[in-house]
């Protein structure tokens, strides 16, 4: 009877049991609570909790060679994470390393919206690749590896048509980068802008006949701060558009900005359809 | 015909359908000596009551188990299934919760150990003279219901039809639906969903429905009907159903996987039977409802590689309410779920507790007079167990982390409960009617038992 008020009182919710040392929650033995680990049932927090990498799946792509893709899951509502390219922040083998991100936001407090980034980035490897690529992230002296498992099925996806509802990705040229559409969507720069001084952000997609659009801007890589004059835009049109606006940084050095194309939530978690495309930006004094 | 008077009618129907589908009495086959097993006289009615719905030459199972000409090669692997649970497909924790289900086609200790008995001593047929009569297996193209019920659908609601490819991932079809050729509201008194035969029952994974009304402006969706392997229809309580009216739509989610051949057209179905106009039953169902096992607010769906875990969400009933069903939904990762009530008065009891297999879903129906009637303020507790390792043979891959998603590799983790709503008056009387039903059959009274 104790034992539920505690349950109701929210103080212990979850257990994880016989897990690995990073796995586990609150272990009890003899001497009451032995390991006070990470994982709480409440594990979304304000702070404490981990960064964790995600392999969200992999797909075949028309010219024979195959894409593996990841996400990533900031269990904290407060805590961003820099997480510079090297040995805490890598993908191997190395010949992938490079596209993902540094940068890391909080979860979102609001409960209506996802709160894990999902396909941020995505690695292509050759048809005739054996083997699989692993993403390692090490933050607070937690590492988390994150596998792809090329050829499960389970972990299939599609990138660029599918049966859902939101079936088909948008077509997006970022500044001047060639046309691109889906997850390994176009890539552009390096342009240069000083800190404290706007850079414009050039987009023209071709929306097809999607209703509606949501388009987001996001830090992805490099140090210091990105504040894009507007984040987030929803378009109502389809067809082509042309989208502007702003992003001004606050530390000199390499950077990466990436931009998505959303119909809708529910594509996030169908794993389909939507388009990202990547800018590279030198940040000079 | 007096409130009375129809309650016990319907419960005798319901009783009656529980016989019709199941039509076991596992008493009957307890008195048998034990000694020579055979076919004739022991086995043939345990398929009979319990596996041949499925396995018959139309049926769901993969092969049919009908005859001794049939079962024989089987033989040694219904040894393994029955004696290890699998089959019947039947996930409810035998040793915890309620137990009295409409639909439980289990089997008991008994006649497994007669199965047993059987494959052990050589399988032999017996004196054919002791073969029960063959029973008719309705067709794939038949509506179960209407054997039970009497009667084809009274409405029959299409989807809109969709191509399954022949090969690829698996494909979701949301169409919504007017429902058409209703004069005035109708009472619903069960529901029953067909994809076409004998494809579309290959390729659809589940193929549920809800109500979609709007009314001022609002949209209100009530859960309705559901189809999965193990589950088409739905009966609902005595005395209970579900109005639709003209302008309701079915707002539909089927899960289709290719099969290696091409289906064009695919159309589901559901067939809807009412209550009579001039005799609306007393209380409406919000029909199903699916209840979250994790909290939506600070808790996310995160198992780490190589563990395992459970979840719980909490939700506190603000209305007096009865289950009258409930259903496990997990995917690949999830093994398990449990039901548990906190009553107002500090009783605790565990509602109901299931395994979870991906190839199933069931729903498990209470029996009217153990259906959970529950006073508002009650909370229930759902907990959800996980197991990410390679102990779980469903796992697709021990390693990687698992969040939630729509597709098979990524997790969900959800009850689906049947339930109704009432107000105080209304509760007030269902509860009198359930202790007079229970000294009725001779059953002490739930207020009487030691809950916790
Ligand atoms: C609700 C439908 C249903 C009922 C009732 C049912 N089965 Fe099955 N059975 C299936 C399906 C579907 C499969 C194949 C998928 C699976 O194994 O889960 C199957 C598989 C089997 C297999 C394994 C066949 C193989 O090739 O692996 C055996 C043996 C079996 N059933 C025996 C029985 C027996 C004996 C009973 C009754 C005591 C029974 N089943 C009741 C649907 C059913």
């Amino acid at each position: 009877m104790s034992m539920r008020i505690g349950l109701l009182a929210g103080t212990v919710l979850a257990l994880v049991l016989h897990a690995p040392a990073e796995g586990q929650n609150e272990v009890w033995g003899a001497e009451g609570r032995v390991d006070f680990s990470e994982f709480r049932i409440a594990n979304v927090v304000p702070r404490g909790q981990p960064l964790i990498p995600v392999f969200e799946g992999w797909f075949n792509n028309p010219d024979g060679t195959r894409t593996a893709s990841w996400g990533y899951f900031n269990l904290n509502t407060e805590e961003l994470f820099h997480v510079p390219l090297g040995p805490d922040n890598f993908v191997e083998p190395a010949e992938f390393d490079g596209m993902q991100p540094t940068y890391f936001l909080p979860a979102p407090d609001d409960r209506g919206r996802r709160r894990r980034h999902e396909s941020v980035f995505a690695v292509t490897v050759p048809g005739d690749y054996q083997g699989q690529v692993t993403w390692t992230l090490r933050v607070r002296g937690l590492t988390i590896e994150s596998p792809s498992s090329f050829g499960s099925e389970a972990y299939e996806m599609l990138n660029i048509e599918s049966a859902t509802s939101s079936p088909v990705s948008p077509l997006m040229r970022v500044a001047d980068s060639p046309v691109g559409r889906g997850r390994v969507g176009p890539v552009a720069g390096p342009v240069t802008v000083a800190v404290g001084e706007s850079l414009p952000l050039e987009l023209w997609l071709d929306l097809l006949d999607r209703e509606r659009t949501i388009v987001d801007w996001y830090h992805h890589q490099g140090p210091g701060e990105v504040t894009f004059a507007q984040q987030e835009s929803v378009v109502d049109a389809t067809g082509e558009v042309e989208l502007q606006t702003l992003a001004t940084f606050s530390e000199p050095g390499e950077y990466m900005l990436r931009v998505t194309a959303l119909e809708n939530p529910s594509a996030l978690v169908q794993h389909c359809c939507w388009t990202n495309g990547y800018l590279y930006v030198t940040v000079t004094p | 015909m007096n409130r009375h008077a129809r309650f016990s009618l319907l419960l005798g129907l319901s009783a009656l359908v529980a016989v019709a589908v199941f039509g076991f009495s596992p008493e009957k086959l307890s008195a048998q000596s034990a000694g020579d097993v055979t076919f004739a006289a022991d086995v043939a009615p345990i398929l009979q009551a319990s596996c041949q719905e499925c396995h018959n030459p139309e049926g769901v199972g993969p092969m049919s188990l009908l005859t001794y000409e049939e079962v024989r090669p089987w033989a040694p692997m219904i040894r393994e299934k029955v004696s290890t649970r699998e089959m019947p497909p039947w996930h409810v924790d035998k040793n915890v919760g309620i137990q009295q289900f409409k639909n439980d086609v289990s089997l008991s200790d008994g006649e497994i150990e007669k199965i047993v008995q059987w494959v052990d001593s050589g399988a032999p047929l017996g004196n054919p003279a002791d073969l029960p009569p063959p029973l008719e297996w309705p067709s794939g193209e038949d509506w179960r219901l209407e054997s039970l019920l009497g009667r084809p659908p009274d409405l029959i609601v299409p989807s809109t039809s969709f191509d399954v490819v022949a090969n690829g991932l698996d494909q979701w079809h949301t169409p919504v639906v007017e429902i058409e050729g209703l004069d005035g509201p109708r009472w619903v008194l069960a529901n029953e969903t067909k994809p076409s035969y004998p494809l579309g029952r290959r390729v659809t994974h589940h193929a549920n429905s809800s109500v979609l009304r709007v009314v001022d402006g609002e949209e209100q969706r009530a859960g309705f009907s559901n189809f999965g392997i193990g589950k088409p229809y739905d009966i609902y309580p005595l005395n209970t159903g579900m109005m639709v009216q003209p302008g309701d739509q079915l707002s539909w989610n089927i899960h289709y996987y290719p099969i290696g051949q091409e289906v064009i057209g695919e159309v589901a179905e559901v067939g809807l039977w009412f209550y009579p106009e001039d005799e609306p039953p007393q209380f409406a169902t919000a029909g199903d409802q699916s209840f979250g096992s994790y909290r939506s607010d600070d808790q996310e769906m995160v198992i780490p590689p190589n563990s395992r875990q459970i979840t719980q969400g909490i939700h506190v009933l603000q209305q007096n309410a009865r289950i009258h069903s409930f259903r496990v939904h997990e995917h690949l990762i999830g093994t398990g779920q449990s039901l548990e009530a906190v009553y107002p008065d500090g009783r605790v009891e565990i509602l109901g507790k299931a395994g979870w297999h991906p190839s199933w879903h069931i729903t498990y129906l209470y029996e009217d007079h153990v259906a959970p009637l529950l006073p508002k303020g009650t909370v229930l507790i759902i907990t959800a167990w996980y197991d990410n390792t390679e102990n779980n043979p469903w796992n697709p891959d021990p390693n990687t982390w698992v969040v939630h998603g729509r597709r098979t590799g990524d997790e969900m983790s959800h009850m689906w409960i049947g339930i109704s709503y009432f107000d105080d008056g209304q509760f007030e009387y269902l509860v009198a009617e359930r202790e007079r039903v229970l000294e009725e059959l001779g059953i002490a009274t739930a207020g009487e038992e030691d809950g916790g």
